[in-house]
């Protein structure tokens, strides 16, 4: 837990990821995947928040 | 004294006489944050719980709903969303560093990115109102019906989705409302040069809520959107 100033580039790499991965998953959501397109929209979801929390929350 | 840095630290005017040093008081408040956001996953987490329930049940009126939803002003909100976090965790970089106005232009951005979040779906809302999607007296889905004769819709079922629809989405805005709220505070002292690189918590406490609230949001984007958008047959 204790502090650490992570470079502006690594944030700016989170949030370009981030950013891809939110057109991705709207974009994915048009293709009929059946039943996977749950699983992937979720799958998504669960990488970005990881994404927030290991990076923006300084978890890790 | 003055030449033991402990007692030099004991001068800091942020540190309260109850803690031993600066390190251990960031570390007690960061630990009282996450403990709060514990309890505000179980919070939303009944939401979920219910919505989770209510789309295995009546899964053609959440689908339908979905539909409903403007596909665009959501993806627009979401990309909002991690432009503010993004904002947010670049404020507390300034902190950090003991940028005090750059700190002040990245909170006065959050907030703007907070507010424009909260415009969308505000104007997203009237729309469903303007629709009679709202549950209540003047619930209507003859348009759903209409709209999507392949699907077999019940007006009750579809207005549990919508009722789902508002209280989370509302939760979240009034989570967001609150964020700009604190912000304002944040910037506020932060112009007034309060927060310096030994301390800054209430910055990175209020990034850690934001964060929390963002990623909410990442979850009731495909949740609430994304829930049926191929091609009907």
């Amino acid at each position: 837990m204790s502090e650490h100033i992570v470079s502006s580039k690594l944030y700016l790499g989170i949030w370009i990821t981030l950013l891809c991965l939110t057109v991705i998953t709207a974009g994915v959501a048009f293709i009929d995947l059946g039943r996977l397109n749950t699983v992937v929209a979720l799958v998504i979801a669960t990488f970005k928040a990881l994404l927030v929390v290991l990076f923006f929350m300084h978890v890790k | 004294m003055s030449d033991s840095p402990i007692a030099v630290e004991e001068h800091n005017p942020a540190l309260r006489h109850h803690f031993a040093d600066m390190e251990q008081q960031r570390q007690a408040s960061s630990l009282g944050m996450w403990v709060f956001l514990a309890t505000e996953v179980m919070f939303f987490g009944g939401m979920f719980c219910a919505y989770l329930i209510y789309r295995y049940w009546y899964y053609n009126e959440f689908a339908a709903g979905s539909r409903s939803l403007d596909i665009w002003l959501g993806t627009i909100n979401t990309a909002v969303l991690i432009c503010s976090s993004l904002t947010v965790a670049l404020g507390v970089r300034a902190a950090q560093m003991g940028k005090r106005k750059l700190l002040v232009i990245l909170l006065l951005l959050t907030i703007v990115f907070g507010l424009a979040f909260l415009g969308i779906k505000g104007v997203e809302w009237y729309t469903k109102f303007q629709e009679h999607h709202i549950p209540g007296s003047s619930f209507n889905v003859d348009d759903l019906i209409k709209e999507y004769p392949q699907i077999r819709i019940d007006p009750s079922h579809q207005q549990i989705f919508f009722s789902l629809y508002f209280a989370m989405t509302g939760l979240h805005a009034l989570h967001m409302i609150i964020g700009v709220g604190i912000f304002a505070v944040l910037t506020f002292y932060a112009w007034k040069s309060l927060y310096t690189p030994e301390y800054h918590t209430p910055i990175e406490l209020a990034g850690l809520y934001w964060h929390f609230v963002d990623i909410i949001w990442i979850y009731l984007f495909p949740l609430l959107y994304l829930i049926d958008r191929k091609p009907l047959k």
